[in-house]
């Protein structure tokens, strides 16, 4: 640049090959995980969001499947990112050991940008595999630290993406020196067919024609009780005991405290609806499945809280971080936010949470709470 | 800055990026209970560190003793196949080491994920393998045909070697247009419009050696690949002529793994061509 007297404009044009960095490469491969991490954390804030509803926003129960579509899209562009990501550290790594490590002020600045960068984006997408292959080599919680990297990640990328748009651009327009073209195009398609493999190798248990290629995938379609794979089970949960006690009753609070409680025969004579709604896990695994029980809001309006717009759906689960949902605004009122009794035309099975478990439409899987033991309005 | 850093756009993305970073250290400080901030950076700084110090040198490692072993044409084919079967194993590691089991629940983790991606590496590098030993094979195309034709050489020869010929005895010939100005010399260009292996191609021939009656060379650069074209002429016993037609090219990039399949159409293609040739000289009034 000025500081070493050439021009910033022909430094841009030529690349910068003469420091053993193809630009060209480094361009296209920043270009695709740009787009990837773009996507991952636009579907990632729309998982959190889902989660942890700010006061202003009302989570959308519709269109249904909306969550097992971006929380689909979030697993797979991230695990397609792991080789682009690879690969671009590989292309951009002879400047790791560039000499001097720093030539000036704004160079530091640049160069401290990129241990955010570098980091959070490995962090990202390591412990994105860890937790989908269910491996907890720490102590912070997974989407709590997931969540916080990703904001710093994206803030380090934003520093990096003003730092080299204009190279970026210029890369992309005309071909630059260095290594020829043919090896370049060669060397990015590979980086493309690993990430092909990786989607391909995960992605099954979301899309079940991939199923029998996904040797990564972590579920099989169909395969669980009822037909349908189970996150957490009944004796996990520690509900076996309650969720069989005969005297059982479901509790529906509303707003004045007004109570009514129904045993499982009062449920099954009330009327019965029939939706068919995806369980979508945020590990990136869905299923659809046919659910049959009573509409949430007709179960309110026994207690005078038809209106209600904050439910609080509560399990039988004494402790844990699922152990209650909120549903709110629409998906309260939604005619498919069921408290099912029966999946696929019978009874739940205990793991599915036997005996009413909440399904409702546009919800990760965590805030389909099983085994419900109480519904309160507020 | 390295050559590719504009200082404009870095204050830009400093503007707008550090208070996003900011945002984020910010939540990961008020949620401590479940980041554990402390953890967190080391995780965050590690992630960098053991990328750089550790997977970084194992990849260029192997990567090196690979590229050794491997002919240059084959390398693009077997650095993909490395990168792919790296990749899988990278991701396949948690798994295969049953970290996340759960022996209650049958349905979470349900496969053998060792030897899921073990067969998967396998497929992998079993087709990288073919794919790179024909690129090997297919490096250099090089199709030799000849026909005996029953005309003197001088006849022969003055009529395959004039390029407006061409179109009437190659059949995947639709035209030939003089370049430069006739008759046919060195130097002389001839643009051809062709149709092979179900692609239309033009191309520019440009001829590089001609003896009359004896041979004519001429290359082109464009087309699937850089190609080089030969006629020999001899006579053979009284008024016969054996006439060679050799066709040299050495296919870019990923066209070579195409190369044994072009060689053998280019063969039967130019069979075909050679008996067109001789029925069409051999018929014509003299």
């Amino acid at each position: 640049m000025t500081a070493t007297g050439v021009p910033a404009s022909s430094a841009l044009a030529r690349g910068d090959a003469a420091d053993g960095v193809d630009t060209p490469r480094a361009a296209w491969l920043g270009l695709a995980l740009g787009v990837a991490f773009g996507v991952c954390f636009a579907t990632g804030l729309w998982s959190h969001v889902l989660q942890h509803p700010p006061s202003w926003f009302t989570p959308p129960p519709r269109p249904a499947g909306l969550y097992r579509v971006t929380q689909g899209l979030h697993v797979a562009t991230g695990t397609a990112a792991i080789p682009l990501l690879l690969a671009k550290l590989w292309v951009v790594h002879p400047r790791l050991t560039a000499w001097p490590p720093v030539r000036s002020a704004l160079h530091g600045v640049e160069r401290l940008a990129l241990l955010p960068l570098v980091g959070g984006a490995v962090f990202l997408l390591l412990s994105g595999v860890a937790n989908v292959a269910r491996w907890y080599p720490w102590g912070f919680y997974f989407p709590a630290a997931h969540y916080g990297a990703a904001w710093i990640t994206v803030g380090a990328l934003v520093v990096h993406i003003g730092a080299k748009a204009a190279a970026t651009r210029a890369a992309l327009r005309r071909p630059a020196p260095g290594p020829p073209a043919g090896d370049r195009r060669s060397f990015l398609a590979g980086a493309a067919a690993a990430s092909g493999v990786l989607v391909v190798a995960t992605a099954g248990g979301t899309v079940p024609v991939l199923s029998p290629l996904s040797v990564l995938a972590q579920r099989r379609p169909g395969q669980g009780p009822q037909g349908l794979p189970v996150n957490k089970t009944a004796a996990a949960a520690r509900v076996v005991d309650a969720a069989r006690d005969p005297a059982y009753r479901l509790v529906v609070v509303g707003p004045g405290g007004e109570r009514a409680a129904l045993s499982l025969a009062d449920l099954r004579a009330l009327p019965q609806h029939e939706a068919t709604l995806p369980i979508a896990c945020v590990e990136g695994w869905s299923a659809s499945a046919s659910w049959r029980g009573v509409r949430v809001r007709d179960l309110l309006a026994r207690v005078g809280a038809a209106g209600a717009d904050v439910v609080v759906v509560e399990s039988l689960q004494r402790t844990g971080r699922y152990r209650a949902s909120d549903l709110r605004g629409a998906q309260v009122r939604d005619r498919d936010t069921l408290l099912a009794l029966d999946l696929g035309g019978e009874p739940l099975d205990l793991d599915h949470g036997f005996p009413v478990r909440l399904i409702a439409p546009g919800r990760p899987g965590v805030l389909q709470t099983k085994w419900v033991a109480r519904l309160v309005a507020r | 800055m390295n050559g590719t850093t504009s200082p404009r756009g870095l204050a830009v993305g400093l503007a707008l990026g550090v208070p996003v970073m900011l945002f984020g250290v910010r939540g990961v400080l008020l949620d401590a209970r479940d980041t554990h901030p402390a953890e967190l950076a080391r995780w965050l700084v590690g992630a960098a560190v053991v990328h750089d110090l550790v997977l970084l040198p194992v990849v260029g490692a192997l990567g090196w003793g690979l590229r050794r072993r491997t002919p240059d044409p084959a390398w693009p084919v077997v650095r993909a196949g490395a990168v792919a079967v790296g990749a899988l194993a990278l991701v396949a590691w948690p798994y295969a080491a049953g970290y996340g089991a759960s022996a209650g629940n049958p349905s979470l983790l349900p496969r053998d994920y060792v030897l899921g991606p073990a067969l998967a590496a396998g497929v992998i590098a079993a087709v990288t393998a073919i794919a790179a030993a024909a690129t090997v094979r297919g490096v250099e195309v090089d199709v030799v045909t000849e026909v005996v034709i029953d005309r003197p050489v001088g006849e022969v020869a003055a009529y395959a070697a004039d390029p407006t010929n061409a179109p009437e005895w190659y059949d995947n010939i639709d035209s030939a247009t003089w370049a430069s100005d006739p008759p046919v010399q060195v130097g002389s260009r001839v643009a051809f419009v062709a149709r092979f292996l179900g692609r239309r191609l033009a191309y520019a021939y440009e001829v590089v050696d001609l003896v009359p009656g004896e041979r004519l060379v001429m290359r082109t650069a464009q087309g699937p690949f850089p190609m080089e074209t030969t006629y020999t002429w001899r006579a053979e016993g009284e008024g016969r002529t054996r006439m060679t037609l050799r066709n040299r090219g050495r296919p870019a990039g990923f066209a070579r793994v195409g190369a044994p399949m072009m060689a053998a159409a280019m063969r039967r293609a130019n069979r075909r061509d050679l008996a067109k040739l001789r029925s069409i000289v051999e018929e014509a009034p003299c």
